[in-house]
């Protein structure tokens, strides 16, 4: 854009939108994003949110008149009329909070002790934690925009201990600081912190100028872009070109600095004066010249923002006017008004050793060019008298040029242009249909219109100002999407409805037979799969998985091989426990009620895996009224989110494994007794007798061979019929008296019955009856299997169980659609949970029924971010290198632990529902910290990282993350604008109900406005807390608590967190406040309980220490307190209830074990129990 | 942008399976697919039966005693062949020997009942709405002009598959049920066959997607009346020109332009579906299982149904 802009301020563009992620919740209806446009008087305004959208002005209360505008992360920057910059944040939620801290140095001298004198050589009195760094202990804010939100304090615990007055001792600087002084200690330090919060929102501030007098160099353009990187707060690349042509970066400007720093002078080549910048959306500025030419800058890294050198380039022939970069793609328009798009990836061009740029001619006369930052969207203005401004069309994955230019608006007399978009996967996808509903807006035209669709809508009640002048934005999806216009139902599906029940009931007056009978011969479904029975057997077995109609599920090896289970008694359904395309259920054990066994079966195909989720699923669903207690939430390590309970089985369980015999010759016909076969029983068989037999058996067995009950063997050379037993290896004493009832060639009916004594069998021919009666042997318990063989034919079998009574409580879970690190309930019915992503998600589904209904769904999103290391090792000939390694060392790609091989291409994302979000990237934020190029050095392999090579250091590593995003349909809602590690559902003292979250850095917040029609609430608040904290808990009429990061545990009071002790051997990680106890978790995993904790005493007297090996504690309404605790295998862990807690034993006597399983994090906050 | 609309298309039909297999079976609220996800109105549908009284013709007695009317609930989906096995059985024994082996037809009101259209639908069309439906039994004399021959189970299976890749190519071009496995194909035939809704719709739902916002690229819909028999109509989902979704009373218009609803009754099994209904809808959730909407028509005055 040329300096006549300035001088000639007709028109200004803006447009912002947020980053990425934000935008996928636009996908959500709850877009975060906003348009902004400036009008003809210098005013900005912001089309919201709001639905639909409306031109609101930003509230200005210093009168700054505003040129230009960029926007980057919510923040705006601006050049005003005076042509300085000025940044503008506007008011959200949870203000910009910035913690800073100093080191107090003493040294000790003979006469006064320890004291500030300090020796020449020593660190300043106050100084960065390493000492290299003078700090002042003043009370100097960055700029008026700040306040301080207290006065300095001392921090008062040292690696988790308490200590006084906050002095750390030791012999020298830079040394090792220990809590006590003693008589070597010649130094000392302490920490001080004080938080400052940026109080300039919602107004103009402005950034300094760069010389004392603004006049002399005022700026003429400025662009933003950000790091790719997911770090917070986020770093903002702000580039400016002043009047002179000369290149400015703002230094630190991040997300909680938005003001910056300090100006820095970039010197482009000399004799050559800047004119235009543009940042793409990596950070990367490219700089346009007077001469025609442009330059852009390398070597930029998360440490070095601004890069370490320019490059130049001619730019298309004709000499550049102006340049705009998207992601890839970098279009320019060329003095000659010609129209140009870079040939390739700018990215790739960028990185080759000669960098070749070659242009591509597009037709057209064009005056100004904008591209969106995810090159999906390209604007420009023609030069003609009455310039119209055109959207380039048919940009897609192939054509990332696009086909052609279509006009949007016309008589649009603009001279600029720029497009800030980013755009979700999901558009990028392929989802084009989306890209119609961009925003374009200007007086004379309503906020709604779509551009591409051209269609001009009517509303003459827009909230636009007259004034404005034009605006564009090209806020991708989130204004107008494709499903906001589906279908929605009606009042007539209710008449509908109505109508089909009235219906029904003309037709209850006949009790006709039904033509059809439900068959029950007939599978429902089959298919291919291997299956592992972890208890049972240690491999995997390849076969057939059926649902029978009869809702069993079977698994056989060509008939062999059986394993068959009741749907009903599935009591959880995990995804990918066992790995991509495996469902792994958790089943009542047909052996030893109350402990479950898992079975897992891999599918083929994805397709079958999730068909076969959803039959189960539905299949073993329960109605929420059979819960006994109801609501218990948890989420399983692979991130799976279940809504739990337990619940009375009235029915045994039924699973069955059956190993039919060898097929010797004579086998004919095997039948599962799944209910078992108690007293009162019954099968009915109906058999024939071939010519010509000889003889024939029929057994009741237990699971295995060695156990037969009832061995009923008709001879018929004897013409006799032997009963025996088989136990213990030995046949028992032969009955065989009695008349023989069978002649060859005749059917029968045969009816074996169980008894509380006996065995009965009645042979039935005609009306001819003829009984044997059996005494047990064998306990009828054992009997779970009727095998037939010898001459005989089976012809039906008809199995009448009677059901043994077994009222075990079973723990049952529910998947819902989600991926969650954390969950945490209220007993409001409402649950929120927290996912890898640290974002907040509020349940949206029905307290009431288990199973999610339409209405509630919405689109949910995590991240999950991949890691692998690359390892190289420094020899003589050609320095670090990952190709020559010492035998014994790991891959030169490996995981963290290096010892399983893992490179790039070998991670896969676990389902199509995941989407990788970028390439891989070296990690700057590894722990231990990285050099400039993401490396960390060490000694040798396995050993400690430092980020810098030393002399002795022989291997170097660096981590590559890449971050894949999950998209699926699911009952929940998102909170947006916060991350949070630890939340906590609580009713105030006002009895409304509020969340208590704590963010990443250990500050806490509160969400409020939260009521039955609004259960997500309105705001998020900041509750002041001077000490960092990892964990907090609230119950109604008991304080808050809180774990500091120290591990020390904390009480609200008032309008403070007031710290209290921690249990002496050990620090706190967790802490859960009940009705009526406090409880907290030790880094050891040991349990404590709070004592004395009283009304009128709330912080009671100290922890005790209750038990060993819990990993996570919760407190239930009724007073119950569960817990994970954990087991020999380091993938599961035990659900259990504390027992025994009464009055004389407040910590409870035992564990109950509940459910084993792969849990991660639960909650039972909202649980509810039900008498029936 | 209509342009990237077909190019893109291969992708959006992978999306499909995914986002519609997602957990729980719910519906798709805020998916980019719409689908019948109304399982409510699904089931009362598939579980709506007819009591219907069969009673050999008398002309066909040949036992001394008339046989006794055999009375089934028959569901108003299926066709009859189907479901009068028993019925066969039970009257072959009072026919003269020689013809029992005959092909057995059904007749209402002096009218042969065509066996390859629901029963539902030939039950709103003709029956005057008395229950039980009466129907007269026939082994003699095979009305050969009106009635195709069923001669085995396989040919109502052919039937039903070819008016259901018909349905799908007026929805999808016919990509979806080309994109099934014959296991699918299976499934389909044998849950409508036996009457299992899950496994029918376990298959059917993907014949019944479409995305969100546009709905199937036409509807497939019949009209009967009593004098026309059945007529078919090209009726698209959305209203192109004012961006609205179709109700059914303007896809009656495409088949009548001087459609006067007071004058006729709108029958679509049994009820009278509100005229403002989107036939989208009605398409996802009233269609036969052979994913036809098949809508009957009948003359106010042929309408006194008893109560």
């Amino acid at each position: 854009m040329c300096s006549c802009r300035n001088t000639n301020c007709q028109l200004m563009l803006v447009l912002a939108s947020t980053n990425e992620s934000i935008l996928m919740m636009s996908f959500s209806k709850e877009s975060d994003s906003t348009v902004y446009g400036v009008d003809y008087n210098g005013k900005v305004w912001a089309l919201g949110n709001s639905n639909p959208p409306a031109w609101t002005r930003l509230h200005n209360p210093t009168n700054v008149n505003i040129k230009r505008l960029v926007s980057f992360s919510h923040i705006l920057w601006g050049i005003g009329s005076d042509h300085q910059i000025y940044v503008y944040v506007p008011k959200r939620d949870i203000g910009i909070r910035v913690r800073e801290e100093i080191w107090e140095n003493q040294r000790w001298n003979p006469i006064d002790g320890f004291g500030k004198h300090l020796l020449p050589t020593d660190r300043a009195p106050f100084s960065s934690e390493s000492g290299t760094e003078p700090r002042e202990k003043s009370d100097k804010l960055p700029s008026d925009a700040w306040k301080w939100e207290c006065d300095w304090q001392i921090e008062n615990t040292f690696e988790n201990e308490l200590i006084a007055e906050g002095w750390t001792y030791a012999l020298d600087f830079p040394a090792t600081y220990h809590p006590e002084k003693t008589f070597k200690s010649f130094v000392r330090r302490r920490k001080l912190f004080r938080y400052r919060k940026f109080v300039g929102t919602n107004r103009w501030n402005k950034i300094e100028s760069l010389h004392q007098d603004h006049t002399q160099e005022p700026f003429i353009d400025v662009a933003v872009g950000g790091l790719n990187n997911l770090s917070t707060p986020e770093t903002c690349c702000l580039w400016a070109v002043s009047i002179l042509g000369e290149v400015y970066f703002r230094n630190n400007t991040t997300t909680s600095n938005p003001e910056g720093l300090h100006w820095k002078h970039i010197p482009i080549r000399k004799g050559l004066e800047a004119c235009q910048v543009t940042v793409a959306r990596n950070g990367t500025p490219f700089v346009v010249s007077w001469t025609g030419t442009f330059f852009y800058r390398i070597g930029l890294t998360p440490k070095n923002p601004q890069g370490s050198d320019w490059l130049e380039s001619p730019g298309p022939p004709g000499g550049l006017l102006q340049i705009s970069a998207g992601t890839n793609c970098l279009w320019a328009i060329t003095r000659d008004k010609k129209c140009w798009v870079l040939k390739g990836n700018w990215p790739d061009i960028v990185q080759q050793r000669e960098p070749m740029f070659e242009w591509i001619e597009l037709p057209g006369q064009m005056k100004n060019i904008a591209v969106g930052m995810k090159d999906d969207i390209v604007l420009a203005l023609s030069d003609e008298e009455f310039s119209c401004l055109f959207l380039r069309v048919g940009i897609s994955e192939d054509q990332k040029y696009g086909q052609s230019w279509k006009p949007v608006l016309k008589d649009a007399d603009w001279d600029s242009l720029s497009v800030v978009s980013t755009v979700s996967n999901d558009m990028m996808d392929g989802k084009a249909d989306s890209m119609e509903s961009l925003v374009s807006l200007r007086p004379d035209v309503p906020p709604s219109t779509s551009i591409g669709t051209n269609n001009v809508s009517d509303s003459s009640n827009s909230t636009i100002p007259n004034s404005f002048c034009w605006v564009d934005g090209a806020c991708a999806s989130c204004l107008r999407t494709g499903v906001e216009t589906d279908l929605e139902v009606g009042p007539w599906r209710e008449d509908i409805l109505q109508d089909l029940q009235k219906l029904k009931l003309k037709r209850t007056n006949f009790s006709y037979p039904d033509a059809l009978e439900p068959s029950s011969t007939s599978w429902s479904k089959s298919v291919r799969v291997k299956f592992l029975h972890l208890s049972r057997n240690k491999r995997w077995l390849d076969g057939h998985l059926e649902i029978s109609n009869n809702n069993h599920l079977m698994f056989h090896e060509n008939l062999e091989k059986t394993w068959l289970c009741s749907v009903g008694d599935v009591l959880s359904i995990f995804g990918t426990v066992a790995g991509v395309n495996t469902l792994t259920c958790r089943i009542r054990n047909s052996l030893e009620p109350g402990v479950a066994e898992y079975v897992t079966f891999k599918f083929m195909n994805e397709k079958d895996t999730e068909e076969w989720h959803e039959s189960i699923s539905e299949l073993a669903l329960r109605p929420l009224e059979d819960f006994s207690i109801a609501d218990i939430w948890i989420v399983t390590r692979d991130a799976e989110i279940h809504r739990a309970g337990q619940i009375k089985i009235l029915e045994g369980p039924v699973e069955a494994e059956v190993v039919t015999s060898e097929p010797n010759g004579d086998f004919q016909f095997h039948y599962p007794l799944v209910r078992g076969f108690m007293p009162d029983s019954s099968l009915l068989l109906d058999i024939s007798i071939p010519k010509g037999a000889e003889r024939f058996s029929i057994n009741l067995k237990g699971n295995t061979e060695a156990v037969n009950a009832f061995h009923y063997n008709p001879r018929f050379s004897d013409a006799c019929v032997i009963r025996n037993s088989y136990d213990n290896g030995e046949w028992g004493e032969e009955e065989r008296d009695g008349v023989f009832p069978f002649r060859e060639g005749m059917s029968y009916t045969m009816c074996i019955e169980c008894t509380q004594t006996h065995i009965i069998t009645t042979i039935t021919q005609k009306k001819t009856k003829f009984i044997f009666s059996f005494k047990h042997r064998v306990s009828p318990k054992c009997i779970c299997n009727l095998f037939v063989y010898g001459d005989i034919n089976v012809s039906s079998a008809r199995y009448d169980p009677k059901l043994g009574e077994s009222y075990d409580l079973e723990f049952v879970t529910q998947q819902l659609p989600g991926h969650f690190y954390k969950v945490e309930a209220g007993s409001n019915g409402s649950a929120w949970a927290i996912g890898y992503d640290l974002k907040v998600w509020c349940f949206t589904g029905s307290s009431k029924q288990q199973k999610v209904d339409g209405t509630s769904l919405g689109v949910v999103t995590d991240e999950h971010t991949y890691y692998c290391y690359e390892n190289q090792r420094w020899n003589p000939a050609t320095g670090f290198s990952g190709n020559v390694m010492l035998p014994t060392d790991r891959h030169g790609w490996t995981d963290e632990s290096g010892r399983i091989r893992m490179e790039k291409l070998d991670i896969r994302l676990p389902s199509n529902r995941w989407a990788w979000v970028a390439d891989w990237a070296v990690d700057y934020d590894t722990p231990h910290g990285v050099n400039d190029d993401g490396w960390q050095f060490a000694v040798d392999f396995p050993a400690s990282y430092h980020p810098n090579k030393r002399i002795n250091d022989f291997v170097r590593r660096r981590r590559w993350k890449r971050v894949a995003r999950l998209t699926v349909v699911g009952p929940w809602q998102l909170a947006e604008g916060m991350k949070l590690v630890d939340l906590s559902i609580r009713m105030n003292e006002d009895c409304e109900w509020e969340v208590l979250g704590l963010q990443e850095n250990g500050d806490v917040v509160v969400r409020s406005g939260i009521s039955p029609e609004c259960p997500i609430g309105t705001a998020w608040d900041s509750l002041s807390s001077e000490k960092p904290l990892i964990s907090i808990s609230g119950w109604y009429g008991q304080r808050i608590w809180a774990v500091g990061k120290d591990g020390f545990s904390y009480i609200r009071y008032a309008h403070s967190f007031q710290l209290l002790d921690r249990p002496n051997d050990t620090p706190l990680k967790q802490v859960k406040v009940g009705s009526s106890s406090i409880w907290a978790i030790g880094t050891n995993n040991a349990l404590y309980r709070r004592t004395e904790v009283q009304a009128i005493f709330p912080e009671g007297r100290e922890w005790i220490r209750v038990c060993d090996g819990v990993l996570q504690v919760g407190v239930a309404p009724d007073g119950n307190v569960w817990a994970l605790l954990k087991t020999n295998d380091t993938y599961r862990c035990t659900l259990a209830k504390r027992m025994g807690i009464s009055q004389n034993n407040p910590g409870g006597l035992g564990w109950e074990l509940i459910a084993t399983g792969p849990w991660r994090h639960f909650s039972v906050a909202g649980s509810f129990s039900r008498n029936k | 942008m209509s342009s990237g609309r077909y190019s893109f298309r291969p992708t959006t039909k992978v999306k499909k399976t995914r986002s519609t297999n997602y957990l729980g079976g719910g519906g798709g609220g805020g998916g980019r697919l719409r689908m019948a996800d109304d399982r409510e109105v699904l089931r009362e549908i598939w579980d709506s039966k007819l009591p219907v009284s069969f009673a050999l013709a008398e002309e066909e007695v040949y036992t001394v005693k008339p046989p006794e009317p055999y009375y089934l609930m028959v569901p108003r989906l299926l066709y009859f062949p189907l479901v009068t096995d028993k019925v066969r059985r039970h009257f072959a024994q009072h026919v003269n020997p020689e013809i029992a082996n005959n092909e057995m037809w059904l007749e209402y009101n002096g009218q042969p009942i065509k066996w390859n259209h629901p029963i539902g639908l030939w039950f709103d069309l003709f029956s005057d709405g008395i229950l039980p439906w009466s129907i007269s039994i026939h082994f003699d004399k095979f009305p050969e002009q009106n009635v195709c021959r069923c001669p085995c189970k396989d040919a109502i299976r052919s039937q039903f598959m070819s008016v259901l890749k018909e349905a799908d190519a007026l929805k999808h071009k016919g990509q979806v049920i080309n994109s099934m496995q014959e296991k699918d194909h299976n499934q389909l035939w044998l849950g409508f066959q036996n009457d299992k809704f899950d496994q029918f719709w376990g298959v059917n739902k993907r014949l019944m997607e479409s995305p969100a916002g546009e709905g199937f690229r036409n509807i497939p819909i019949r009209c009967y009346t009593p004098e026309k028999f059945a007529m078919q109509r090209l009726v698209k989902p959305v209203d192109d020109a004012n961006n609205s979704w179709t109700s059914l009373h303007d896809a009656l218009i495409e088949f009548f332009p001087d459609f006067d609803a007071s004058k006729v009754r709108i029958l679509i099994h049994g009820i009278e579906p509100p005229l403002n209904s989107p036939i989208q809808w009605l398409s996802e959730h009233l269609s036969y299982p052979d994913n036809f909407l098949h809508v009957v028509i009948l003359p106010t005055n042929f309408s006194s149904v008893p109560s």
